[in-house]
């Protein structure tokens, strides 16, 4: 039986530890500066191909820029709830507790879904007054989207967790690379037409591709964004099953060399 | 099955090489516990004790959930561990070695931990200043963990591991940290819990003289075996060999002499020696000394103690 008090315990314990003026400035930092380079190379590539009018590119472009950080902000929070375990040596002590491994799970993925909600209003509210581009402008595609890429950020935070379960602190570094390797497939600044075609396949099997070629061609031509909406729903439907099943598999493993193994490392 | 507060049976613990260690260096599976049984009993203390590296620490990590167990049952009032994370809510868990979640306060940290045990926030808020207060520590309640010092932090881990009333408590070495005042206050606190609450303790610690004044029994584990099960007394009454120390300056050389014909381990020094010797042979030794007029201005008989148990099935293996 989930206990909501275990997990508010857990949400308590990461928000609070998340809770500080440095860290609201690193994730609103990094989504200032990729909405400042990104709306202002939109806007010049707009105005050197003599195409100025067309707003919605930068539109786009800002929008989707600011969107992949839901995904990001929200992963790496999830992967920081284990490593300020590891970091305090208090992940023996937390699992020596009643507390379960889904309570723990859903008490990670709650901070990693605020932090993620800070950094898209922020967003939202830089892009506003810099650029006058609202990124909410589309309405209800725009909330979907944002709630396909908070699950696509929780698969990914997941991941992270199964990587340091598995390697310990070697997989620190490995899990970022991995979430990092998947930008340039996950469409966020160009259409998928772009890559080479491997890389098309492959972009085509990431959740957050569609969500951006959906947002895109939205904002830029009005097109109907539902079916590649549904699509990210479905893959990230498959991927958060197998991302369960992965993290459980890898706790188990981590159990039976120690979980104290993990906190040595630190 | 009873319902006593803890019992293993048959716990095995076997540390499998990777395929590429066991390829690259022939590394070989290593049995860190071996088929131990034993079990706490209701209001009991009881010593886990062993030289480094017998398996206390492992078996404490499987006790608590956090090791799998190779083979073997753990059974909390009844119900088994591997079967029913949920038996922990009766288990708490301190160490002299572990630390508290750097960011928050300590009441903070006694919240958090109360609120896992699904204690209501009304009960944490009454219970923690008390059980913060009998150590000492009342006053520290707003601090941050990561200012404390690694005594304080240590009264803050007892403190949260009896907040929450379990039944059964684990404590690897609680008094590494502290000093000799806050050590006694430790042991007052946790002899109150045992008596007061019924509290069922297992204890491991490298300070015998605590551990004979804390454990009711006590279980002496080596490499990865359980190689002794009884009382501090009992354990410390089956070394026979005491320690008899004779003072005495102008026959010390013919003390020595003696020594030294009836092959006895002894170490002399300027004015006395120090002569290890079975206890039920001393009144021998001493009727032959008068035999031979050996003077000493004074004698000192040093029973043996726990520590000297210890030592001696430490050495045992080594010799």
């Amino acid at each position: 039986m989930i206990s909501i008090q275990r997990i508010g315990a857990i949400v308590f314990r990461h928000l609070k530890t998340m809770y500080r003026i440095s860290w609201l400035v690193e994730i609103s930092y990094w989504t200032l500066l990729d909405a400042i380079i990104f709306g202002s190379l939109g806007k010049a590539t707009t105005m050197l191909t003599d195409a100025g009018s067309n707003l919605g590119i930068v539109n786009a472009l800002i929008t989707n820029t600011i969107m992949w950080y839901v995904v990001l902000r929200c992963a790496i929070t999830i992967g920081f709830c284990l490593l300020n375990e590891l970091f305090d040596a208090n992940l023996i002590t937390l699992f020596a507790t009643p507390l379960h491994k889904t309570e723990w799970i859903i008490g990670c993925i709650i901070p990693g879904s605020i932090a993620a909600l800070i950094n898209i209003f922020v967003g939202w509210l830089l892009a506003l007054c810099f650029f006058g581009c609202n990124i909410f402008a589309t309405g209800l595609p725009a909330f979907v989207a944002l709630c396909s890429l908070l699950i696509s950020g929780w698969i990914l935070g997941l991941i992270i967790m199964c990587m340091v379960l598995f390697m310990g602190k070697k997989g620190t570094s490995w899990a970022f690379i991995i979430v990092w390797s998947l930008v340039p497939f996950s469409c966020v600044y160009y259409p998928i037409d772009v890559l080479p075609k491997a890389f098309q396949i492959f972009a085509s099997c990431i959740p957050m591709s569609h969500v951006f070629i959906g947002l895109r061609e939205l904002i830029m031509h009005g097109a109907n964004p539902w079916p590649h909406l549904a699509i990210s729903f479905i893959l990230n439907a498959v991927y958060l099953v197998i991302a369960i099943v992965l993290f459980v598999v890898m706790f188990q493993r981590s159990k039976k060399n120690g979980l104290a193994r993990l906190e040595l490392e630190w | 099955m009873s319902k006593v507060p803890l019992l293993v049976q048959g716990l095995t613990k076997q540390f499998d090489p990777s395929w590429w260690s066991s390829w690259r260096y022939h590394k070989k599976p290593f049995v860190a516990v071996d088929n131990i049984s034993f079990e706490l009993k209701k209001s009991e203390i009881l010593g886990f004790l062993g030289p480094n590296g017998a398996g206390k620490t492992t078996t404490i990590q499987m006790l608590l959930d956090v090791l799998t167990p190779t083979a073997g049952s753990i059974f909390y009032q009844g119900k088994k561990l591997s079967r029913d994370h949920n038996v922990l809510q009766y288990v708490s868990f301190a160490s002299g070695y572990t630390r508290l979640p750097s960011t928050l306060s300590v009441y903070q940290c006694l919240m958090v931990h109360g609120l896992l045990y699904n204690m209501s926030l009304a009960t944490i808020r009454s219970k923690a200043p008390a059980i913060l207060a009998e150590f000492g520590i009342a006053d520290l309640s707003d601090r941050k963990a990561s200012t404390l010092s690694a005594g304080q932090t240590t009264c803050v881990l007892l403190a949260r591991a009896f907040l929450v009333q379990p039944r059964v408590v684990l404590l690897d070495e609680p008094t590494a940290a502290l000093d000799p005042e806050n050590a006694y206050r430790v042991r007052e606190f946790i002899k109150k819990q045992n008596q007061e609450n019924g509290v069922s303790i297992l204890f491991t610690s490298h300070n015998m003289i605590e551990v004979s004044e804390l454990c009711d029994r006590i279980l002496i584990l080596k490499n990865g075996k359980i190689i002794a099960d009884n009382t501090p007394e009992y354990l410390a009454a089956s070394i026979s060999e005491t320690r008899l120390q004779l003072i005495s300056v102008d026959h010390l050389p013919a003390l020595i002499t003696y020594a030294q014909e009836n092959n006895l381990e002894y170490t002399a020094q300027e004015k006395h020696i120090d002569i290890v010797i079975d206890e039920h042979k001393i009144s021998q030794l001493l009727i032959a000394l008068a035999h031979r007029g050996i003077q000493y201005s004074q004698i000192s008989i040093e029973k043996p103690t726990l520590e000297d148990y210890f030592l001696s099935i430490a050495r045992r293996g080594k010799r």
